[in-house]
């Protein structure tokens, strides 16, 4: 079973908090979908989600705070990318899709690789030269 | 007291409602009274350093100085000499206004008695630079303050001989009472100056400016006077001869006749036991019941955002003290809280869409708690009444009665406490056609700050934003007061009629 | 919704409403302090009365004494009283014992009175008496005065220029 998200040390933000909260929402994140992946009633479908997005707004919250704090140039941009995978989260939540397990392995695979890889590499390396 | 209380709120509710109407809520003299004590302030401040440069300090110049100023100077000084009056006398008025405003709205007791015991202090403060000010001008009212205020304080027995024997006779007074009199003149505004700082720490983003267009008509409004009705002085004081006839400024001087006239037992006695009774205002009975808003340290990773939200800076970002590697965790200071559950609504994870029976979050009160509000909402809409659209009311403790009595409603300390995410959950589970958030009145949130961090977190400007899938149509606000129940239903019937007339259409097409 | 018009217009009128209330509650309603057909007549001073010899015990009653209270010269430190009269055209308006003040009844006697009297022509009587063993009065003073309506007479005493004295 492939996992949705390897964690690759490129993910690695140099921030104590958010390289934290970044390997535990990947673990939240395997985890869920395994437990999506056996299958569950629509209720518990919900649910589950549900906590992964509360625990992804929490770290959000986190990140949008640290860089704000920091007067990072590309916070509006950046901002909206986390606003649209909570969105996306909240659609799968609604979507009542046969298989939500691949539809939450395709979005979030298709968000951390894009994020990730642009965005907080961007603010990244604007941190390491601070 | 009680019935005191709401005998007060009821008069403010309906003048609030009255003067909305024809000055707008933003405008409401009503609801800008500290702003435009502020306002006055430095109005009597400029106009007082203006005075201060033309006024002689000694017995026999003060009263010749103060006519100059007013009468030969009158463009360029004595128009601020009656702004400096009337300016002085406006304070005042807003500053009972003021006092009464927040007793009658019950925003005194609790964690926000330091506000009412400093204002009381500010009062003080306030009366002692107005008479001090009277004083200066050593006129017959002068004269009659003097020994008023001097055999008043004679009836204490600390001073060997009575000190009203300096204003008895002319060869008794001299240059350094008047040079004492203006050096108090000046420290008790300032004092006032450090009180009123002191009087706007625990709140946060406190309202210390009116809006401009309101600064603008309070000024218009004492200009006007001053140069249509300028401020004169009574024939000058003379030791020789007693005052008959005054015309006494009763916003500072309406004790004076009583203390002049009534035993100096009962005015002392009143006076201190008036006092005495204002001071413990917060702390007399019924007490408020405290709830405290409680952090739960496995939930928060110091986002910071309930710290940004806080109306009374409760909340303060500090060191972890539980080995996460996250830079700070809140925690809340009970002596400021006073429970509104504000940084409830603002706090991350304070959704419903969860599995478990609890809704653990990164700050909750204990009643209610985020887990309480889901199962007053799931319960709210199984009272929905039959016909029509169904309605799911969010309502403020401190609004209509009309919102907080509708059948299909929760009532929350703030109505900011709700966190977005519950209209979501109430539209998307449809528990409802659509949500009505029935804050409190308008530019006068209870909590001070709720209006506008509802607003903005509806409209996506402020975090936790509202979802963008949520359709906005069928999200309504209402910023009513307590008085105002049938502006709520009229609200409440245009949203329903609103969502009818869509339903109507998505049947056609 | 008020028109515009109209919500300006009511603003003016509430706004002058409450100008006019500002200057009116300044200077009104009058309050009369003293009436303005009547003088008055004030008596102002401290006076302290010349304190009891010091009691000198001979060196028998010293001896009865315990050793912490044997001292040459046992001084009083209280005043006396001060026995104040003051007639007014033969009516006698105050006649009284004037207590020390201090807490050790050591400091002079203060008097503040105020009386009202009709203008015109008076004739004043004082006599004062600060020593307890006679029975005459140590000061007296008469005076003719015209008092004006509202005028303030205030009535002193300097023992260094012999007395009473007006002013």
């Amino acid at each position: 079973m492939k996992k949705p998200i390897e964690w690759r040390s490129a993910f690695n933000t140099g921030i104590a908090s958010v390289d934290h909260e970044h390997r535990e929402l990947v673990e939240l994140v395997n985890k869920i979908h395994a437990q999506l992946r056996e299958g569950s009633p629509a209720e518990l479908v919900e649910a589950r989600l549900g906590e992964l997005h509360d625990s992804i707004a929490a770290h959000f919250a986190l990140e949008e705070r640290i860089m704000r704090d920091c007067k990072y140039a590309g916070y509006e941009p950046h901002k909206e990318d986390h606003e649209r995978l909570l969105d996306d989260i909240r659609d799968i939540m609604e979507s009542q899709t046969a298989d939500p397990a691949a539809v939450l392995a395709e979005r979030l695979a298709a968000w951390f690789g894009v994020h990730f890889s642009t965005l907080d590499a961007e603010f990244h390396r604007l941190m390491d030269h601070r | 007291m009680n019935l005191l209380r709401r005998g007060l709120l009821n008069g403010f509710d309906r003048a609030e409602a009255l003067l909305d109407r024809v000055f707008t809520p933003v405008h409401n003299p009503l609801k800008q009274l500290g702003a435009l004590g502020t306002l006055f302030f430095a109005v009597v401040i400029v106009t007082g350093v203006h005075l201060y440069i033309g006024y002689d300090t000694s017995v026999s110049g003060a009263y010749g100085s103060v006519e100059y100023l007013s009468v030969s100077a009158w463009f360029l000084a004595g128009v601020a000499r009656s702004l400096h009056r009337y300016a002085s006398d406006a304070l005042v008025l807003v500053m009972l206004l003021h006092a009464a405003r927040e007793f009658a709205r019950d925003r005194y007791r609790g964690a926000r008695w330091f506000s009412w015991v400093t204002g009381i202090v500010a009062m003080l403060l306030v009366y002692g630079s107005g008479i001090g000010g009277y004083w200066l001008v050593w006129d017959e009212l002068a004269q009659f303050i003097a020994i008023v205020s001097m055999e008043w304080l004679d009836w204490l027995p600390i001073f060997g001989e009575p000190i009203a024997g300096i204003f008895v006779a002319p060869d008794a007074l001299d240059d350094r009472f008047f040079t004492l009199l203006i050096f108090l003149h000046i420290a008790l505004p300032l004092m006032l100056a450090l009180v009123l700082w002191l009087h706007l720490q625990r709140i946060s983003r406190a309202a210390y400016r009116p809006p401009w267009r309101a600064a603008l008509g309070a000024m218009a409004m004492l200009v006007g006077l001053s140069v249509v009705f300028p401020a004169v002085s009574h024939p000058p004081a003379d030791l020789a001869r007693l005052p008959a006839k005054l015309g006494l400024d009763w916003f500072y001087l309406a004790a004076y006749p009583l203390m002049d006239r009534l035993p100096r037992a009962a005015t002392w006695g009143g006076g201190v036991a008036l006092l005495i009774l204002f001071t413990a205002l917060p702390w007399l009975p019924p007490l408020r019941r405290r709830v405290v808003a409680v952090v739960d340290l496995d939930y928060c990773n110091g986002c910071g955002r309930c710290n940004d939200d806080c109306p009374y800076n409760a909340i303060a970002m500090v060191a972890r003290t539980d080995g996460k590697p996250f830079e700070t965790q809140a925690v809340v200071n009970p002596g400021l809280c006073v429970g509104c559950g504000i940084c409830v609504g603002a706090c991350p994870p304070s959704t419903p869409f969860r599995t478990t029976v609890d809704l653990p979050t990164g700050i909750d009160l204990p009643d209610p708690s985020l887990k309480d509000l889901r199962g007053q909402t799931l319960a709210a809409a199984a009272r929905h009444q039959a016909g029509g659209p169904r309605v799911l009311v969010f309502a403020c403790a401190h609004g209509p009665a009309a919102a907080t009595e509708f059948p299909a409603s929760v009532t929350l300390p703030c109505v900011a406490m709700l966190p977005p995410s519950f209209i979501d959950f109430a539209l998307s589970r449809h528990l409802a056609d659509g949500v009505m958030l029935a804050g409190c009145d308008s530019s006068a949130c209870y909590n001070r700050l709720g209006e506008r961090w509802t607003d903005e977190r509806l409209a996506g400007k402020r975090d936790p934003r509202l979802r963008a899938r949520v359709d906005r149509a069928r999200v309504a606000v209402s910023w009513v007061g307590r008085q105002s129940g049938d502006e709520f239903r009229a609200a409440l019937s245009a949203f329903a009629a609103r969502l009818s007339a869509r339903a109507a259409e998505g049947d056609k097409r | 919704m008020i028109s515009r018009i109209v919500r300006w217009a009511a603003q003016l009128v509430i706004l002058a409403g409450i100008a006019a209330f500002i200057g009116a509650l300044s200077v009104a309603p009058a309050f009369t302090y003293r009436p303005a057909d009547m003088a008055f007549i004030r008596i102002n001073f401290t006076h302290g009365a010349p304190r009891a010899e010091c009691w000198r015990p001979t060196q028998a009653e010293l001896t009865k004494l315990p050793p912490s209270q044997r001292r040459p010269n046992d001084c009083p430190r209280e005043r006396p009283a001060i026995v104040l009269r003051f007639e007014l055209d033969g009516v006698v308006l105050l006649d009284e014992s004037l207590p020390p003040s201090g807490l050790s009844r050591d400091s002079p006697s203060p008097i503040y009175r105020g009386f009202s009297v009709a203008p015109g022509p008076h004739r004043l009587h004082l006599a004062m008496r600060d020593n307890p063993r006679t029975k005459e009065y140590d000061y007296t003073s008469d005076f003719d005065v015209m008092l004006s309506p509202q005028q303030n007479l205030v009535i002193g005493f300097d023992p260094r220029s012999g007395g009473f004295r007006i002013r």
